[in-house]
């Protein structure tokens, strides 16, 4: 009885499972390969088809793509026999992947599903219609290396758009892969997000700048606790934006990410100082947030700056004295603090300096400017070396003249 | 003697603060082999010590006192003033005639403010505690290239008046030994004055 019951209970429906789990299993691939016996033939195609492309399927379809277990019927509607109806049904990615797709629809690339079929991105256009790869598949247009190129497929043919995409491949994000294919870049999904596009530099990041930040903490925590902590991030400028505090994306560029620092070649010390330069000159108005600058003049001008600019890369620039991240600025309220501080950090390259650097053009902002009073100074000292050589032309003359009439007379 | 000495140090500390300090403000790079701050200190130090001993020379010695009394302008001397000195007048009644004397005051003034305005500069840190920032930047800026250039200016007519000038040429080594000559002192005596200074002066005098 014990064999008995085993036989039926057990034995007999798993016999039975497997039975039907195979003949199944037949009937999708015997589905699927009866589509692709037209569909992977592009001379039939083009025999029978106007748009022989638009429905030719590759034939490693089903060995590569993440839906090779669904049945074609899976997704699409079952068109019956041959010729098909001229509309099979619009496939519902959906269906399965409902998440996905309510971010979608209620992301920028799926928000135009409400005004225009032809205007929005489908998920095929990112994904492959039917070779479709895991992403984790390095041949996957949406895997961590190429992603960045599907997304330019679009965003590098659209008017002024297209530089972002030329950016994309220069910046330090994307550009580590040409050294090394292996190399995992940042993909654009990291930022702008998936589906929804607009998690983190989408809406929180236009309703708030500083947001930025904490994505770039992300990998670089220990530059941005720097600057969280310098006068840059904590400082609110007033723009005709409202007031906004500077961003990383402000130094080192949205999409192309110029790594300022370490190229440490004439360029990136010409840079930094350029840079710089976009808000710390008087007379430019940044064109960004429409702010005007506070008027940092003197760097340019002075000898560091002119070293700087001339090419002389071991000479200091902007980051030599105030820093990368943390953005010294040496603003205390105590005079003699804030002095003992520059004088500590001129130090660094002029052991013997004195405080009398402050007082020369190396350095001097707006704020503390002397021009004035060397100007009249200089003046002065000009009139009296003017004044000596008159006096002392008129004693020579003087000489010259007695030296005369006592010669004559 | 010591007022050769005296000279030569004067000259000495002056070139040197010149040169030391056209080198400062002319060096390009950080990195320099000789340090010409250091030794534009030291010039400078030279030059105070120089005039302290003048103003001791002056006050203590009766051939200083005598000297320095000398150089003070005269009614004669106004008058040629007045004629920006192409009058005829008579000879001057003092040791020094109107252009040595200015040519002393101007140096001589324009030596104390040079080095006043190096001793602030040198004592930045306590001058900036106790002047006005645009003050102290006013005479930082007195203490910079214009005041090297009026010096080169002052030494070329120094120079002039004492080797140059018509009656003076080839000019006199007294600067040098210490000594004048018979041709110099009758000169002198020509022009007055060096009897009565001389006279009052012999004390204590090795000049």
């Amino acid at each position: 009885m014990k064999y008995i019951g085993i036989l039926f209970f057990k034995i007999i429906p798993a016999l039975f499972l497997i039975y039907h789990s195979t003949l199944l299993l037949a009937q999708v691939q015997s589905s699927d390969s009866q589509c692709l016996e037209c569909h992977s033939d592009t001379s039939q195609l083009m025999e029978l088809s106007s748009q022989p492309n638009r429905l030719f399927i590759l034939p490693e379809f089903s060995e590569l793509s993440v839906h090779n277990e669904i049945d074609c019927t899976g997704c699409h509607a079952d068109p019956g026999g041959y010729p098909h109806p001229e509309i099979v049904g619009l496939i519902q990615c959906g269906t399965c992947h409902e998440d996905q797709s309510n971010e979608y629809l209620s992301g920028l690339h799926g928000n135009p599903l409400a005004v225009s079929m032809e205007l929005a991105p489908k998920c095929w256009d990112c994904h492959k219609l039917h070779l479709m790869r895991s992403p984790s598949d390095v041949g996957s247009q949406m895997s961590r290396n190429n992603e960045w190129k599907t997304c330019a497929k679009c965003h590098s043919s659209v008017d002024n758009v297209n530089t972002q995409f030329e950016k994309v491949t220069i910046g330090i994000h994307s550009s580590v892969m040409k050294d090394d294919p292996a190399a995992k870049a940042l993909r654009c999904s990291d930022c702008h997000g998936s589906h929804q596009l607009s998690i983190i530099m989408g809406e929180k990041w236009r309703a708030d700048y500083s947001s930025e930040q904490e994505y770039c903490k992300v990998c670089h925590e220990k530059e941005t606790v720097q600057y969280g902590n310098s006068i840059h991030f904590e400082t609110k400028l007033l723009t005709n934006k409202g007031e906004i505090t500077l961003v990383c994306s402000d130094c080192h560029g949205e999409h192309e990410e110029i790594q300022i620092e370490e190229k440490r070649n004439e360029i990136s010390s010409r840079l930094i100082t350029n840079k710089c330069s976009q808000c710390h000159l008087p007379v430019i108005v940044d064109s960004k947030y429409a702010l005007k600058a506070r008027g940092y003049t003197p760097y340019l001008t002075s000898l560091h700056g002119v070293k700087s600019l001339n090419g002389q890369i071991v000479f200091t620039n902007c980051a030599s004295c105030h820093g990368i991240h943390e953005v010294e600025a040496f603003m205390t309220a105590d005079p003699v603090i804030r002095v003992d501080l520059i004088v500590n950090k001129c130090g660094d390259c002029h052991p013997a300096v004195s405080v009398d650097l402050l007082n020369s053009r190396v350095h001097l902002s707006a704020m503390e400017s002397v021009e004035t009073e060397i100007f009249y100074s200089q003046l002065a000292m000009k009139m009296i070396i003017g004044l000596t050589i008159l006096l002392i032309s008129i004693t020579v003359f003087g000489d010259i003249y007695r030296l005369v009439r006592r010669k004559i007379g | 003697m010591p007022v050769v000495v005296q000279h030569m140090l004067l000259t000495l500390a002056a070139f040197g603060s010149m040169f030391s300090g056209y080198k400062i403000y002319s060096i390009q790079t950080v990195e320099s082999e000789i340090a010409w701050v250091e030794m534009h200190i030291i010039f400078g130090f030279l030059l105070l010590i120089v005039i302290l001993w003048h103003l001791l020379y002056i006050i203590f010695t009766i051939y200083g006192h005598n000297d320095f009394m000398q150089m003070f302008l005269r009614r004669g001397d106004i008058k040629r003033i007045a004629m920006l000195g192409f009058g005829n007048l008579s000879k001057t009644e003092s040791r020094f005639d109107l252009q040595e004397k200015v040519t002393y005051w101007i140096i001589g003034s324009y030596i104390l403010i040079m080095a006043s305005t190096g001793l602030l500069r040198f004592a930045n840190r306590i001058s900036l505690e106790h002047l006005p920032q645009s003050l102290y930047v006013i005479l930082i800026e007195v203490h910079s290239i214009y005041g090297l250039y009026l010096g080169i200016i002052l030494i070329a007519w120094h120079l002039y008046s004492v080797f140059l000038r018509p009656g003076h040429f080839p000019g006199t080594l007294s600067w040098l030994n210490g000594k004048v000559t018979e041709k110099e002192r009758t000169e002198t005596f020509q022009q007055g004055g060096i009897e009565e200074s001389r006279d009052k002066s012999d004390i204590g005098s090795d000049n």
